[in-house]
């Protein structure tokens, strides 16, 4: 277990000095990592002072993983069906988006940078949360329901470790946090709502490549957590189906290694350092298939977890 | 006569006897396999041989269609590159 950290937040800046210092280079830290962005748009202005208000705020000299830049094209796209470009290390990685989605751009290029330079760790698509030292894995592809299960759990008792990204401590196999936003589409945005008292999310963006998408607040508790990491007990595969019973089965390790391997983003390029290490995670996790419907049964099952020695 | 793919390096987890995972080192694959693949496997690790020895070894003289379900496996095993058949 690590120290809580502390010093300023993102939330100790005003709306107007957040605007001033993303304009030249804002370095904050989101778990493990340390980002910079530079950014002049008024929709990832409003996102960051929404959402990352308990993120840690960092001095701009502070070693920094990943430098992002989003910026506006100089041509007639910036004003003719303006378009905004997401620059990592001065290189573009994704192709322009429109303005409206600045913010889930960003959040993607975040995304990005995690799953395509973190290979000290294994990285699993999944959502993993933590309650009493012990991390529960949900891996999923999507239109499984694992978001909105995860901004449920989340906002019910369990510590949020992350909503996309499992990292995997290659030596211990203890799980690793990046608490950011909960990335939440279509249905599940008005399912949350309506579940959650008084939830924050950034404004709702319609029409991007996954459908209508807007960002959950991730609790300030598990932010400020973000270096605790944190042994996995459980690998959960679930599933939402519509008027389906709470079903929790077990299913063999075996199966639920070649099923977890299937979800991670580096295995092959780990090689035998990923297949030992999915290994560790295996042995030390009870292995399910989880099918629900309604979210409080289903966070009734995993406090029944929770509650098991 | 049937070997081991030369190079393999069996590298496997199970928590049940039953079911392994194997890597494969030479593709970078991941394999799901019963107790009965993984166990001719480490036979043919130790040294090649054919079907009848493996038979023998295995304890399936004599056991209705085993030498076929046998032969089978090792054809599969041979599809995964994971065993291969050479002359004898």
């Amino acid at each position: 277990m690590t120290a809580v950290p502390t010093g300023p937040t993102l939330a100790s800046l005003s709306r107007a000095e957040l605007s001033a210092r993303l304009a030249h280079g804002l370095v904050f830290r989101t778990g493990q990592f340390t980002v910079r962005l530079q950014c002049a748009i008024g929709s990832v202005t409003e996102g960051l002072h929404r959402l990352y208000g308990a993120h840690p705020l960092l001095d701009d000299d502070a070693f920094v993983d990943f430098h992002l830049r989003m910026k506006r094209p100089a041509t007639l796209r910036r004003w003719y069906r303006p378009k905004v470009d997401l620059l990592y290390d001065g290189q573009a990685i994704f192709k322009p988006l429109p303005l409206a989605q600045a913010f889930p751009l960003f959040e993607w290029g975040l995304n990005w940078c995690v799953a395509n330079r973190a290979h000290t760790y294994l990285m699993i698509h999944a959502a993993v949360l933590e309650r009493g030292g012990r991390a529960v894995i949900l891996p999923a592809p999507p239109g499984s329901g694992k978001s909105t299960l995860c901004a449920a759990l989340a906002h019910r008792g369990w510590r949020l470790l992350s909503d996309e990204l499992t990292l995997i401590r290659l030596d211990d196999g203890h799980v690793v946090p990046v608490p950011r936003p909960i990335s939440l589409k279509n249905a599940s945005i008005g399912v949350m709502r309506a579940f959650l008292d008084q939830p924050v999310f950034s404004d709702e963006v319609a029409d991007t490549a996954k459908g209508t998408i807007a960002h959950l607040l991730a609790p300030a508790d598990a932010v400020a957590r973000g270096a605790e990491s944190a042994r996995p007990a459980w690998v959960i595969f679930p599933k939402y189906r519509a008027g389906s019973p709470s079903l929790l089965e077990p299913m063999p390790k075996a199966q639920a290694h070649l099923e977890l391997a299937q979800n991670a983003f580096n295995y092959s390029l780990l090689m035998e350092q990923g297949f030992d290490t999915l290994g560790l995670v295996i042995g030390m996790s009870g292995c399910y298939r989880y099918t629900y419907s309604v979210l409080d049964e289903a966070i009734a099952v995993f406090d029944g977890l929770a509650a098991q020695p | 006569m049937w070997r081991l793919m030369p190079g393999l390096v069996l590298r496997s987890q199970t928590w049940d006897g039953e079911e392994y995972v194997l890597y494969n080192n030479l593709a970078g694959d991941t394999h799901l396999l019963d107790a009965a693949a993984m166990e001719v496997l480490t036979l043919l690790q130790v040294e090649a041989m054919d079907t009848a020895r493996l038979t023998a070894v295995l304890g399936l003289e004599g056991q209705g269609d085993a030498m076929a379900y046998l032969t089978d496996l090792l054809q599969q095993l041979q599809r995964f590159s994971l065993a291969e058949e050479i002359p004898a």
